[in-house]
């Protein structure tokens, strides 16, 4: 993207150039692959993310693997359970790094009674190990080192937008999302150039990314009709640890219509307490609540009556 | 019955076959793996050096220096490229800046002339955004990054189509000095050549036992990468060097042809010659050891993470002999310049063919075979009007591309080679996009897209 919201495209008949009154940007979102948490060892052939197994099995129609180790606990980590199951690919264990699994407590549970996949927590992958193929993933389990003979990696989850079309662009980027700061109705730092679904955050399922869509596609209508006009005032929002994020990072005045995003927070690790939206130390908004790591927390916030222009703190206050 | 045998299909190997084909020598590369480049070629930091630091008056330094002249020459009616990145090695302590005098009257006593001293403000200038505390440095003008990759294949490509043959798949198991030839015994069968030449890089020793016993021993040497995404490219101008000290060359920060920024690489000694395995703790500490240097990379991404394995020996020489008894010619020890010196030395082992095995004849005039383009900073196939489909988006790689990899008269013999010579799946999603889709284009084709789901 120029620095004037020209897109730069390429595509079947070659480089292009678009340009136009709106533009809503949809990137979406992709796994963190194996180089890019480090994971050590040889690189033999059988290491995935699950967007790549789900291709290659449901689009390629191949087995790429015969016995294979689930990295990560998120919901996705469950779905190459199914994928598993199509392909006949038996799962030799789910490992995740935190103390407990990411899902609810009880699918984790019932991947270990429908799938018999034993589910390690507090497991960390370490090295992989093999010379063409993968031979075994080998683990440090509560501070013990363990192989695990398996001849696939998946890695699945910690989404991250997949936003790299936006960098050197002037649009403003969020470290806590890994996608561009947007306001309640999508709108990026150019006013003319929207963001809706998961290139916004990790991660949403689908059907909430579609209605995203849908309300920031009307949000782009009532602006090129001229009935939202380009915001005077931004209030900015910024969430304090371990919170990673609050999405939308911005509120915008004047406010005719209804957000179309709904405020959302989520945190770093499990924390209870008050959740608090604060500006110059005082309280705008707060309730009590309990995050759990990565889950979505809505917030019912409209901060346009009570903080206009401000910069607000997002942060969760423990009880002493 | 061959004129020769090649055994090692690295940048070495690829160079002397070159050389040899272009002289009308009927030669036959044997590679173990299932493509070129499966040993220490695969994994290096891609820059076409100048010597400026190589032992004075040494083999090395003139096979490097021969090497990047012919690599000068050629490059164009191969389509190879050339970023010219120069170098900065840069002084972070007194001890360093100590050391700086003598790195310079070296280079040029090894005839870099255009190496220069320069005060940090001139560091400045070259690379912006260095972390303060330079105190001195020198610039190498003539350093330069390459493809690693495309460069070999258009070696072999060229020897191709001078006639001389490639055998994958193919791992020298034992060779026999019958009357006068070697039958060279392979899981393909026995070839038969007048001439052996030993390329096996880190299996140079265990080769070496056909002839004779071997005068040196492997020891591989590791060294390990971070590959950093393309948006940190812009903030790297030139190869960022610190100052050698009597053990490494230390790590470098330097851009890739590809568009990529890479932090490495470590020297770790260790006995396999056969994978080069990354640590977590080292990886960490290359990625930090970037952002130390250029503040700027913190927040780029890792893209990839790699080792590689230096063919190293028990000496740090070059170690390249003929034995005209044995009518075999040893080149090993091609330690950590290979990529720079593998033109000049497969010249130099061509005059030693010359004065040990008879009158060799004149160089043809070489046959265009120009490979394609995957350096960002030049024309690439998507960029194209007639580009079609693109497969990978993070390395922009069309389908057109990977159906020409997938034939021709080399085609890609496993996933890494296909990845090597388009740089599909090579991206920061690393497959998440378009694995899928490169399996049903390859599918039959690579042995990893080989089983079905049942
Ligand atoms: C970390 C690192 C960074 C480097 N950076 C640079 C750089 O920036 N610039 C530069 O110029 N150089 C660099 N190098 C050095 C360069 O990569 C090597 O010098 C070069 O690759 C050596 O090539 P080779 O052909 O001798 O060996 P190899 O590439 O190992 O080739 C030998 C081949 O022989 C095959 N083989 C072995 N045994 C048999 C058998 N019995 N039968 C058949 N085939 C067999 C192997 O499979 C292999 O493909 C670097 C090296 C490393 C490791």
């Amino acid at each position: 993207m120029e620095p004037d919201g020209t897109l730069r495209i390429a595509g079947p008949d070659g480089p292009g150039v678009l340009r136009a009154r709106a533009v809503l940007l949809a990137l979406g979102t992709r796994e963190t692959p194996r180089s890019a948490r480090l994971v050590g060892g040889s690189r033999p052939w059988g290491v995935f993310t699950t967007g790549a197994l789900q291709q290659l099995v449901h689009g390629a129609h191949q087995r790429p693997c015969r016995r294979a180790v689930i990295v990560g606990s998120e919901l996705v980590a469950l779905s190459n359970l199914l994928t598993f199951r199509h392909a006949g690919i038996a799962p030799v264990a789910i490992v995740e790094d935190r103390r407990r699994t990411l899902v609810a407590p009880p699918l984790a549970w019932a991947a270990g009674v429908a799938f018999g996949t034993p589910v390690l927590t507090d497991a960390r992958p370490v090295a992989i190990h093999g010379t063409h193929r993968v031979e075994a993933l080998e683990i440090d389990h509560r501070g013990r080192r363990r192989i695990l003979p398996c001849d696939g990696v998946i890695f699945t989850g910690r989404f991250v937008p997949d936003a790299a079309p936006l960098a050197g662009s002037p649009i403003t980027m969020d470290a806590g999302t890994g996608g561009p700061v947007v306001d309640q109705y999508g709108r990026t730092a150019i006013p003319t150039i929207f963001a809706a679904g998961n290139v916004l955050r990790p991660v949403e399922p689908s059907w909430t990314a579609w209605t995203e869509g849908r309300a920031v596609g009307r949000a782009i209508a009532e602006q090129l009709g001229g009935r939202l006009p380009a915001p005077s005032r931004r209030t900015t929002l910024s969430a304090a640890p371990p919170l990673r994020f609050v999405c939308p990072q911005q509120w915008s005045e004047p406010s005719p219509l209804r957000a179309a995003l709904p405020m959302q927070v989520r945190s770093e690790e499990d924390v209870s307490g008050r959740l608090r939206f604060t500006a110059h130390g005082e309280e705008l908004w707060g309730r009590r609540a309990r995050l759990r790591t990565g889950r979505r927390i809505p917030v019912g916030v409209r901060l346009g009556d009570i903080a206009s222009g401000t910069e607000v703190l997002v942060e969760v206050v423990r009880p002493n | 019955m061959h004129d020769v045998a090649v055994i090692g299909g690295g940048v070495v190997g690829c160079a002397l076959l070159r050389r040899l084909a272009l002289h009308g020598m009927d030669a036959v590369l044997l590679e173990r793996g299932r493509d070129i480049l499966s040993g220490a070629s695969k994994a290096n930091s891609a820059l076409l050096h100048t010597g400026f630091d190589a032992p004075p008056d040494s083999l090395e330094l003139a096979c490097m220096r021969a090497g990047y002249r012919e690599y000068l020459d050629i490059r164009e009616s191969l389509g190879l490229p050339l970023v010219q990145t120069g170098a900065v090695m840069v002084a972070w302590n007194e001890a360093q800046q100590a050391r700086l005098p003598s790195l310079l009257a070296k280079a040029h006593a090894n005839g870099v002339a255009d190496v220069r001293p320069l005060d940090p403000g001139e560091i400045a200038r070259l690379q912006p955004g260095l972390a303060p505390g330079a105190l001195a440095g020198l610039h190498i003008p003539g350093e330069h990054v390459i493809d690693p990759w495309s460069a070999p294949l258009a070696y072999v490509r060229q020897a191709m189509a001078h006639g001389a043959t490639v055998m994958r798949d193919c791992e020298v198991l034992d060779g026999v000095l019958e009357g006068g030839a070697w039958r060279l015994v392979t899981p393909l069968g026995d070839v038969q050549a007048r001439i052996v030449i030993n390329a096996a890089g880190l299996y140079g020793d265990l080769v070496e036992q056909f002839a004779r016993t071997p005068p040196f021993e492997i020891r591989p040497r590791k060294g390990q990468f971070v590959v950093l995404d393309k948006s940190a490219h812009a903030t790297v101008r030139t190869i960022v060097l610190p100052v050698p000290d009597e053990r490494t060359k230390g790590i470098i920060v330097c851009p890739t042809a590809f568009g990529n920024v890479i932090v490495g690489p470590t020297a770790e000694e260790q006995t396999a010659r056969d994978h080069a395995a990354t640590d977590t703790a080292t990886l960490e500490a290359l990625v930090a050891r970037g952002r130390e240097i250029l503040p700027a990379l913190a927040g780029h991404a890792v893209t990839a993470i790699y080792a590689g394995l230096r063919p190293a020996t028990e000496r740090s020489e070059y170690r390249i002999e003929a034995l005209p008894d044995q009518r075999w010619i040893s080149v090993a020890g091609i330690r950590s310049t290979g990529l720079t010196a593998a033109l000049g030395i497969a010249r130099h082992v061509l005059d030693l063919f010359r004065r040990h095995f008879g009158p060799v004849a004149d160089a043809a005039v070489p046959i265009s075979t120009p490979v394609p383009n995957l350096c960002e900073s030049l024309p690439r196939r998507w960029m194209q009007p007639d580009a079609g489909e693109i497969v990978c988006h993070c390395e922009r790689v069309t389908r057109s591309e990977i159906e020409a990899a997938l034939s021709g008269p080399l085609p890609a013999g496993d996933l890494g080679g296909l990845r090597r010579r388009t740089r599909v799946m090579l991206g920061r999603c690393q497959g998440f996009h378009c694995a899928g889709r490169v399996a049903r284009l390859a599918a039959g084709r690579l042995p990893e897209f080989a089983e079905h789901r049942p």
